[in-house]
């Protein structure tokens, strides 16, 4: 009796489970169909998976020159904002420097809308010359990566007790010391959290490669949206490269869960 | 003799050092904001300065390299009140961040309730099924269901029409295109919100809900008398960061309908970037980035006092 009352509640998870991970799927079912077959209705269900799709992505469109840079401007802007965001998040922390008011300025900086600076933004790196260019790239990505992990890391630093700090005082240690040899390794997990949200931002930002960028700086976001943009048709193509894009958020949530769910959660902790 | 001499400097070299550390590590506390202060300048205050003087300028790419723009005074800002889908593009945006920011608190708040009691091991199974949408990028959730929206020989019409109900022009048409990008915008996010009220449920203590049992509550005044009040603060930071990020909806508008069909999904984003890009006349555009930086703050402050006295 009990278990018969608990399936339509089964029933009703497993529904959003599929609603959830069905166009996943279907997107990977066709990045793996011939292309004569993509397009058919009613689906075929019953085919031979090929990967020519993803061959062509990398022969053809040359994927790889946008993986790398992807991947290259992902990760500056994720060293440049942990190391520079959670220093000064520290003496947010420590310092009380600016008080509350700071707090929200830091909320507040975060809301401003991409598109808002853009134009002055792309004004001010041309006049910089690094339009087009990775750094550049990196340098636009930091007005919203910044401001969010000092509030992360603001947060986490505030849990770690201030009586270690003394103690670290007494035993003479300076500040620097303070901060990377005894602060940071007990803020691993925060760090960690911080790391993969502004790893995927930076991984998933459409508007400023799009607005800074032209030829040799593209990101795989705009490769991907020029599937559909540009070239129109080529569905196996579209799927094939919306799921390479997709690949770090995949692996972060099968390896990352916990420190995704903290991470989330953490940045709404009351300061 | 060598001896003699070299004593003192012995001495003297660590003490230079010792004193330059202990100077630095004095100001420490300037020292670890410079550089944030120095990129913030950079890249977000001097822009926003930036951003009002060109709004009030004709600056566009033929004056800026002769550097012989006009100060203009308002035309800018009336120019884009008398653009009709300038308008509707804000309305749009107000309309599409209302609904689906309601739309996936309600579904998340649905399903934080029903996997709230399951054991630990399923819950966090279901954390993993459900999560993933939430941290693909907004291109890459566009690009899927690109193919699925087809009106010919997409899945969803296909499915439609397999149960003998007419077939949608998902994307051609003013309504249901809306709809389509409020669809996506809860798929992608209602996992987000579903997360938060998780974690704030999880986070009170278990003896309320023995309590409440014995009490003999139903399941909706236990949820509407104790668990939403305690909740708030915790769902109020949720909606908060989902509301100024819906504000700034625009990778899904740009790769499904382009704005379109007519200016019937444009945003002020996609508005602001299309024109921007088409007319590159930066003072007008900086103009319509100005509106939306009014906008934005209007809304975050409401949200942000709200949050604050709830939380207080």
């Amino acid at each position: 009796m009990q278990r018969l009352k608990r399936i339509p509640y089964f029933i009703t998870i497993g529904i959003f489970i599929i609603i959830s991970l069905f166009p996943f799927l279907w997107a990977f079912s066709i990045s793996i169909k011939p292309k004569e077959m993509a397009t058919m209705l009613p689906p075929v269900l019953i085919f031979k998976p090929t990967i020519v799709s993803y061959i062509e992505l990398f022969k053809q469109y040359h994927f790889e020159k946008y993986l790398v840079n992807s991947l290259t401007i992902s990760i500056g802007v994720l060293l440049v904002s942990l190391l520079v965001g959670s220093l000064a998040a520290f003496s947010f922390a420590r310092y009380r420097v600016g008080g509350r008011s700071l707090t929200y300025g830091i909320l507040v900086v975060q809301m401003i809308p991409p598109m808002v600076i853009t134009f002055p933004l792309y004004l001010t790196i041309r006049a910089l010359g690094l339009i087009d260019s990775i750094p550049g790239l990196i340098l636009a990505q930091l007005t919203y990566s910044l401001p969010f992990v000092m509030w992360v890391m603001r947060q986490f630093f505030m849990q770690v007790p201030i009586e270690l700090d003394e103690s670290a005082k007494i035993d003479g240690a300076s500040n620097y010391r303070l901060f990377f040899q005894i602060i940071i390794p007990l803020s691993i997990p925060g760090l960690v959290s911080a790391s993969i949200f502004t790893f995927l931002g930076s991984w998933n930002d459409l508007l400023f490669p799009l607005m800074l960028t032209n030829v040799n700086a593209q990101t795989v976001t705009i490769a991907a949206a020029n599937f559909v943009t540009v070239y129109n048709i080529l569905w196996t193509d579209v799927d094939a490269s919306a799921l390479l894009m997709t690949i770090p958020p995949i692996l972060l949530t099968l390896f990352a869960r916990k420190y995704i769910v903290a991470g989330l959660v953490g940045s709404s902790v009351k300061g | 003799m060598s001896k003699g001499l070299d004593l003192p400097l012995k001495s003297e070299k660590p003490s230079i050092l010792k004193s330059l550390g202990s100077f630095l590590d004095r100001k420490f506390g300037i020292i670890s904001i410079l550089p944030m202060l120095l990129i913030i300048g950079v890249v977000i205050i001097y822009p926003i300065i930036y951003l009002f003087y060109l709004s009030f300028t004709d600056t566009s790419n033929m004056n800026l390299i002769a550097n012989n723009a006009n100060f203009i005074g308002l035309k800018n800002f009336i120019r884009h009140f008398k653009d009709k889908a300038f308008i509707t593009s804000i309305w749009n945006t107000l309309y599409f961040t209302a609904v689906s920011v309601s739309l996936s608190t309600l579904i998340g708040l649905f399903l934080a309730c029903i996997v709230y009691p399951m054991i630990s091991v399923r819950k966090n199974l279901m954390v993993t099924c459900i999560l993933l949408p939430t941290l693909i990028a907004e291109t890459a959730c566009a690009l899927i269901f690109k193919p699925m929206l087809d009106t010919s020989i997409g899945i969803f019409n296909y499915m439609l029409t397999f149960i003998h109900l007419p077939a949608i022009n998902f994307l051609g048409d003013k309504v249901s295109a809306q709809w389509v990008i409020i669809a996506l915008n809860v798929w992608q996010w209602a996992p987000y919100m579903f997360v938060f009220l998780l974690s704030g449920i999880e986070s009170l203590s278990i003896s309320y809900f023995e309590v409440l049992r014995l009490e003999g509550a139903t399941f909706f005044q236990r949820l509407w008398y104790v668990i939403l009040p305690l909740i708030k603060p915790i769902a109020l930071v949720a909606i908060f960061f989902r509301i100024t990020n819906s504000l700034r909806l625009f990778d899904k508008i740009y790769i499904l309908t382009g704005g379109g069909p007519g200016s019937a999904t444009d945003t002020i984003t996609s508005y602001i970037q299309r024109v921007g890009i088409l007319r590159m006349e930066f003072g007008y555009s900086s103009a319509g980035g100005v509106i939306m930086l009014l906008i934005t703050a209007v809304i975050g402050a409401i949200t942000l006092k709200y949050m604050y006295n709830v939380n207080e």
